[in-house]
């Protein structure tokens, strides 16, 4: 028993040596920087050329996919050219050291093929290459005509499994395009997909103005001035419908969905008085929510649909405020310095972004739902009216050039970096990016 | 399984919204290539004869790093080194007599476990140089999920094998939480997944191969990825 508790106490004397913690290194310092992702031009499978629409899809999926990534800021594509292995069958497992040599994090390859159906057949396979293994694997069917929104598909599947989020590549951006003199200025809605393809117009001639799409994207609300005076609109994408939404005396406009789709608040003017009010679509009733004398509008939902933040100057300057989604407890969220408008709630709830006016600047900012950490994003001369991606990472707005040069909408990422110009057709403002389609 | 979980999760789901995909592609069988340490450039420090571990036990006093100061008040006498124990004395190990023999080496046992704690993974001035060395190698191959939801409580801790040449041996062990696919969790342990790979080798000291050989990042994006 004696020599027991002598070994023991040798033991314990000894323990640290034989059992010491290895080193602990903390890494606090990074380095933010977008990942490097080869993207090879797809394979093509069986000759294509005899349907342009094909032979497109399989040049150009690719390009699609590594300008998709690159735009996001979060990858970087690598230049084709540096690529030492040329990619001819996705179903054999690449080289990774041929990968690795040029700094390759990511490497997607893909394949199509014209289907006997006249369908057009694409694959593709994320790798990662440190790992030596396949992060992903998908397969798409569709009509050669509609390989563009294939692309996109494949660059939200990359973007999700590499950030955990989902993307927002296959979405649409709803805006004013802007032409004409600055006395004669002809603002129409237009529509076009998330990197500016496919544009089009949806109105002609009537000043339009605030459009926000409703949830499954096929519906947006709008202010025109069709009748002379401006109302709030519904437009249906689908069959091109337009309506008026309710019959008021006086103006109404800042429309906004709720997350459900089923109510759409917005302001009315009645007697000099503006205040926030709510139609149940279903049932075209309306309810006030707001009763106070100052000005309050732009209503943004909460993701959950039980909040409401909006502006008001109820407390002598323009500021945000939140309400329970009934109109009950509003309380203002912004302190900070300057005025404060356009609230819109983040799709995934974490962040209110908005627009910080000072007497010199109109710049984007956000900030949480209960007004802590505001941060400003922008840096342009006059920045105004955010709307978010669908993932709450990316932000677009108008930015009007100094000098009476007209409009532009750029995007912004939440985190102040990657601040670009988005591709319009001429002048635009006054974006609404819609949710990924269905 | 997960894997092939999630395949089929995307699938369905891209199925039910355009109606285009017809199927999930079979997993392409991989032949994973062990990148050993042959593959490298061969470590400038000869084989040591004495293995990592026993080495790890008696770690000898690092020349480039001083060894910590004892303040010693200037009145009294100076210290006198005590002599080496005798190696004969391990060859003269007696079980019957363990108690005498434990009372007679238990000044020098306890000032070498005393060194040693101090010279592996405690951070003190031992290691505070190797600490300093591998971060300032990592954090430029280290882009966390900036944007994310969260992002700054993503903390994440891989346990780490090296070999002579400083390349990472085996696969880096995850000791926080891990989490499914397509989550911000599992982005924030794939960047740090890619950031021990990208970085190696890491260029570290060979004379002090035992204290470096096995360590742990622990990567904090707090001060990376703002508020």
């Amino acid at each position: 028993m004696r020599i027991l508790g002598v070994v023991a106490a040798m033991l314990l004397a000894v323990a640290p040596l034989a059992f010491a913690a290895p080193l602990q290194v903390d890494v606090n310092q990074g380095n933010i920087q977008p990942l490097p992702i080869a993207i090879p031009d797809f394979v093509s499978v069986t000759p294509a050329a005899a349907d342009p629409a094909a032979a497109a899809a399989i040049q150009n999926i690719a390009k699609v996919v590594r300008a998709d990534l690159d735009r996001s800021g979060l990858f970087r594509s690598l230049d084709p050219k540096s690529y030492i292995e040329q990619i001819t069958n996705i179903n054999v497992a690449p080289n990774f050291q041929n990968w690795r040599v040029i700094n390759a994090q990511g490497l997607v390859t893909g394949q199509a093929a014209m289907q006997p159906d006249g369908r057009l057949r694409v694959d593709f396979r994320l790798w990662d290459v440190y790992g030596e293994s396949q992060m992903l694997g998908l397969q798409f069917t569709t009509q050669p005509a509609t390989w563009r929104r294939v692309a996109h598909m494949i660059s939200d599947a990359i973007y999700q499994r590499i950030t955990g989020e989902k993307g927002y590549f296959d979405t649409r951006i709803v805006f004013i395009s802007e032409s004409g003199t600055a006395l004669h200025r002809q603002k129409r809605l237009a529509i076009m997909d998330e990197d500016g393809a496919n544009p089009s117009f949806l109105t002609n001639g009537y000043l339009v103005l605030t459009p926000r799409f409703n949830p499954s994207a096929q519906m947006i609300a709008y202010m025109s001035y069709t009748t002379g005076k401006p109302r709030v609109y519904l437009f249906d994408l689908e069959t091109g419908r337009q309506e008026k939404l309710g019959d008021f005396p006086n103006m109404t406009f800042s429309p906004r969905f709720s997350p459900d789709g089923n109510l759409v608040a917005m302001t009315l003017e009645m007697g000099g008085n503006s205040d926030i009010y709510v139609m149940d679509l279903r049932t075209r009733q309306t309810k006030r929510l707001t009763y106070d004398p100052a000005v309050d509008t732009a209503p943004s939902f909460s993701p959950d649909g039980k909040q409401i933040v909006f502006e008001s100057d109820r407390g002598g300057s323009q500021q945000i405020y939140v309400m329970n989604a009934d109109g009950s407890n509003p309380h203002r969220i912004s302190f900070g310095e300057g005025h404060h408008g356009t609230p819109v709630w983040s799709p995934r709830g974490d962040l209110i972004a908005f627009t910080h006016v000072t007497s010199a600047q109109f710049r984007i900012g956000v900030m949480h739902p209960d007004g802590s950490g505001e941060r400003i994003l922008s840096n342009g001369w006059q920045d105004e009216g955010p709307t978010w991606a669908p993932n709450g990472r990316v932000l677009m707005f108008t930015r009007t050039i100094q000098g009476g040069r007209g409009s532009q909408i750029w995007s912004i990422d939440v985190t102040g970096r990657n601040q670009r110009r988005v591709s319009t057709p001429g002048d635009a403002s006054d974006p609404a990016w819609s949710p990924l389609i269905q | 399984m997960l894997h092939v979980g999630l395949v089929v999760a995307l699938f369905v789901s891209f199925s039910k919204k355009l109606d285009i995909p017809d199927s999930v592609m079979p997993m392409v069988p991989v032949d994973l290539v062990t990148v050993g340490d042959e593959n490298n450039v061969k470590p400038t420090v000869k084989p040591d004869v004495i293995p990592p571990d026993v080495e790890e036990q008696q770690p000898a006093q690092p020349p480039d790093v001083a060894p910590p100061k004892i303040d010693v008040a200037p009145d009294t006498k100076p210290d006198v080194k005590p002599k080496p124990e005798k190696k004969t004395d391990a060859e003269k190990f007696d079980i019957n007599d363990i108690e005498k023999l434990l009372a007679k080496k238990k000044p020098a046992n306890a000032q070498i476990a005393a060194r040693t704690v101090q010279g592996v993974g405690a951070g003190t001035a031992m290691t505070a140089d190797l600490q300093t060395v591998l971060a300032s190698q990592i954090y430029r191959c280290w882009s966390p999920p900036a944007g994310a939801i969260n992002a700054a409580a993503l903390i994440v801790t891989y346990d780490i094998y090296l070999d002579r040449g400083g390349n990472v041996t085996g696969e880096p062990k995850l000791l926080s939480a891990g989490a499914p696919f397509n989550t911000p969790r599992d982005a924030a342990n794939q960047a740090a997944y890619r950031a021990i790979k990208a970085c190696q080798p890491y260029k570290l000291p060979g004379n002090r191969y035992a204290e470096w050989r096995h360590f742990s990042f622990n990567f904090n994006p707090h001060d990376v990825v703002g508020p």
